[in-house]
């Protein structure tokens, strides 16, 4: 794996536990701690018209909105329903990070419907330029957000992903197992067993995690 | 020398794309200020004045030529803010600009004597006469071809002329003259030859129609596609027409342009660059072409078999390719 | 009205009529220019091929004739070349024009070098958008200048405002040519391609009319152009053109009655009859194609905007 990647399969399971209200103060961090790394970002984002981007994962249960141009740039949650913003980007989350890290051509994702655009195609155009004009490495900024525990953050961030991928893997081959004919019932018992241990384990230390967060959002404050 | 070696003329529209065609393996980038002097004026995209200082200087220092792209035709009483763009070009240390307009060229060759002046694929010179009325009048040093000739063509007008060509080797096709085409104001009211967009994204809409997806141009509808079929921009001529009882892309399909498979033509019939189409494309983009391209010419160079076909067809416009009118039979 | 009394003083604007876009017969080709000579309110005729080379040669044994009788009847004659020349060929023919001392509508920058600098006539398809290439071609030797069709109606004030250098034609009337090609649309539309192209753009004798996916009638082509569905129409704006220095008036052969056609704009030049009127007239000589004016307010060019003054 590309150690260097932010882990799309943890990134969804992470927004996938932590409470509203937690994610929403954390990517107010999260904005405030690139607006140090990314300076010249925010002044491109500045220099655009104003507008609001709303960032639709299709694998979460709720999407973004981006508010950026003329004043502040901000990133909060919404709820599914009804949205007033001037264009829309929706795909998967983790098409949505490569977007955003500029890893494959946003031209390319549109071609193939990888991502779908509605709305205002100007202000998302104005966007995906603004934010390609930018080396951005979510990892980098993540762990950043978490100063001076950074480096330890980003370690755990990528053990527990390694982990996860581990668990998928065997859960794969579990299913696999169980849905051959010679598969050994009592084995995938044990296995699933297993990887329960291994979820609860893993659940646990995300809570871990999500703790910290709030405890560096806390002393934000 | 120049006759066995074949430049590779990148695309940056930002200079984090200047940065990735340098690393990628460009001879030269070309890129433009941020406004409607170039024919990439898209919002968010190209270079202020300090960018395009701080992007000559660094592409310089990796032994890359820069050429800066003012190929859009002034507006009747706005001149002054193209001859602004000619002569920061000329401040910023720019190896050469591409210029269309008669009366800009004039300037260029009156001001700027010693800058380089390369004339754009916009000013549409098709044939021997029109490029050495160019090179009579304006001294230029370069003619970027227009998107519509033949291999034969190509080959027959560097004979004619002896002049240095650079021919689009990668990007979107282009079916209709360049520079000359009114399609998009016709549709839009704004005019590629001055605004220097082509089917601006304020007037793009894509709309959801009953398991259709619906592509329209300000009020004209230009294409409705299934959902699995790939999508692509709302351009005036890769639109779909009903014309004589028949709905088809009557003028060109959504496809890229790529010619990758046929570099040894290329070369032999004495092109000087090729040029890879895009600075409204992401860096990711850049780096993916511009890399596959220099690979291939590296191959070329070695006398070795190219190995690059089909690479590229994901990052084609509709996911495919065609080599356009290189190939006969296009027309 | 101050305009009236202004415009009053001017020399009375000049109709012409343009180029054939279309690929009719030889005959009708002939006979609509002698019925020009002998009955259109027309004071200069552009002869010549400007869409597609492969259709000059049916036209070449009329030519003598057609220019002989135009000449005879008061008209002046100008040839007209191709608006793309790629080919070996297509440059010798607008070479040949050129030597052979016609007066030439230069419609592709090979012209200009074939000329040599010596007196022609800027073509629409020549990009003359600023003061800047307007004057470097006067330089050159340009008597008159065709502004592109895209030109809004500020911008044609500017450059038809620099005095008495060189006269200033603009088409206001017929369908609007958008764009040249290499390949044949027409050819296409009838699954052909341009090297086996059977002379299908014969079949339309006002252009292929194409609409959207939506049925909305949006272009028409004519070979390898493609053109406006509907007609530009600046009668209402003729009093303007004429204050802001234009000098010529182009009317672009379609397939309805053109010598009436001239006429019209003829009586509204010289103030015989009200442009609100001529207009009504104009659309029963033009049937069903609707009218356009986009482009000269500087919007959509299929649009109509209705006249407010």
């Amino acid at each position: 794996m590309d150690e260097s990647r932010l882990p799309v399969p943890l990134a969804r399971v992470a927004l996938r536990v932590i409470p509203e209200t937690v994610l929403n103060r954390l990517t107010y961090l999260l904005i405030r701690r690139m607006q140090k790394i990314h300076p010249g970002l925010f002044q491109n984002l500045a220099r655009l018209d104003a507008a609001t981007v709303c960032i639709e994962p299709s694998d979460l249960p709720y999407r973004f909105v981006l508010k950026f141009g003329q004043g502040p740039t901000s990133l909060r949650t919404a709820a599914r329903a009804g949205c007033s913003c001037d264009a829309a980007v929706k795909g998967k989350l983790e098409s949505l990070l490569n977007l955003l890290e500029g890893r494959i051509d946003s031209d390319m994702m549109f071609f193939s419907r990888e991502i779908i655009i509605t709305g205002d195609t100007a202000v998302v155009v104005a966007l995906r330029n603004t934010l390609d004009r930018e080396e951005i490495r979510l990892l980098d900024d993540i762990s950043a957000m978490c100063g001076p525990v950074s480096n330890p953050a980003r370690k755990v961030i990528v053990r527990v992903n390694k982990f996860m991928e581990h668990i998928k893997t065997s859960m794969k081959n579990a299913h696999e197992r169980r849905h051959s004919r010679d598969a050994n019932e009592a084995a995938a018992k044990l296995e699933c067993a297993r990887l329960q241990e291994e979820i609860k384990a893993l659940k646990f230390r995300l809570a871990k995690f999500e703790v910290r967060g709030k405890r560096m959002d806390a002393s934000a404050l | 020398m120049r006759s066995s070696y074949l430049e590779l003329v990148c695309p940056a529209g930002t200079p984090a794309a200047l940065h990735a065609a340098v690393a990628a393996g460009a001879d030269t980038v070309y890129c433009g200020f941020r406004d409607c002097t170039n024919a990439r004026n898209y919002p968010g995209l190209n270079f202020d004045m300090d960018e395009m200082t701080a992007g000559v200087a660094y592409a310089h220092e990796h032994g890359c030529k820069v050429l800066v792209t003012i190929n859009t035709f002034p507006r009747a009483g706005q001149e002054k803010s193209w001859h602004q763009a000619v002569d920061n070009a000329a401040m910023a240390g720019a190896d050469a600009i591409i210029l269309a307009d008669i009366g800009l060229l004039d300037y260029a060759t009156r001001r700027h004597p010693g800058l380089r002046r390369h004339l754009s694929v916009q000013a549409s010179a098709a044939n021997a006469l029109s490029i050495l009325f160019y090179r009579e009048h304006f001294d230029i040093k370069r003619v970027v071809l227009p998107r519509v000739l033949s291999i034969e063509d190509v080959a027959s007008l560097i004979q004619q002329t002896e002049m240095e060509t650079e021919v689009f080797a990668f990007g979107s096709v282009g079916p209709m003259s360049e520079g000359r085409c009114f399609l998009s104001s016709y549709m839009t009211g704004l005019s590629p030859t001055h605004e220097g967009v082509c089917a601006p994204a304020s007037h793009v809409v894509y709309q959801d129609d009953n398991h259709c997806i619906k592509s329209c141009l300000g009020s004209v509808t230009l294409n409705k596609f299934s959902k699995d079929e790939p999508a692509a921009y709302p351009t005036p001529c890769k639109g779909r027409y009903e014309a004589n009882g028949r709905t088809s892309y009557l003028f060109e399909e959504p496809i890229g342009l790529n010619a990758v498979d046929i570099l040894p033509q290329l070369k032999a019939a004495g092109v000087t660059a090729l040029k890879i189409e895009g600075r409204q494309r992401s860096r990711a983009y850049v780096s993916k072409v511009v890399g596959t391209f220099r690979k291939a010419l590296d191959d070329l160079a070695a006398g070795t078999q190219i190995h690059a076909s089909g690479d590229l067809k994901t990052m084609a416009e509709g996911g495919r390719e065609t080599s356009g009118a290189y190939k006969k039979g296009w027309r | 009205m101050i305009e009236n009394q202004t415009t009053q003083n001017l020399p009375a604007g000049k109709i012409t009529i343009g180029p054939l876009f279309f690929h009719w017969t030889a005959e009708k080709r002939r006979d609509f220019y002698f019925r020009i000579a002998d009955e259109a309110a027309i004071d200069c005729v552009y002869l010549g091929e400007v869409v597609c080379s492969k259709r000059e040669i049916f036209f070449k044994e009329f030519l003598p004739v057609v220019s002989e009788r135009l000449q005879r009847a008061g008209k002046e004659v100008i040839v007209s070349t191709l608006a793309l020349v790629t080919s070996k060929r297509e440059m010798s023919t607008v070479s040949a024009y050129a030597d052979a001392g016609f007066m030439v509508e230069a419609n592709d920058v090979a012209s200009l070098q074939a000329l040599h600098g010596r007196p022609h006539v800027i073509g629409p398809f020549i990009n003359v958008f600023n003061e800047s290439t307007r004057d470097y071609v006067i330089k050159n030797n340009a008597t008159r200048i065709v502004l592109p069709v895209e030109m809004a109606a500020d911008s044609i004030g500017r450059l038809a405002g620099g005095g008495e250098a060189a006269e200033i034609e603009v088409m206001v009337f017929g369908r609007q040519p958008l764009s040249v090609a290499m390949r044949c649309y027409h050819a296409r539309a009838h699954e052909l391609n341009k090297d086996s192209c059977q002379f299908v753009c014969g079949l339309d004798q006002d252009g292929l009319q194409t609409n959207t996916v939506d049925q909305q009638p949006i272009l028409a082509v004519n070979g390898t152009q493609t053109m406006s569905h509907g007609y530009v129409v600046l009668l209402q704006e003729l009093a303007k053109l004429q204050n802001m220095g234009v000098s010529h008036f182009r009317l672009s052969p379609q397939d309805v009655d053109m010598a009436r056609v001239s006429h019209l704009y003829r009586n509204v030049l010289d103030r015989k009859c009200d442009p609100a009127e001529a207009l009504e007239t104009l659309k029963a000589i033009t049937d069903t194609v609707p009218f356009i004016n986009g482009f000269w307010h500087g919007s959509e060019g299929f649009a109509w905007v209705e006249n407010r003054a």
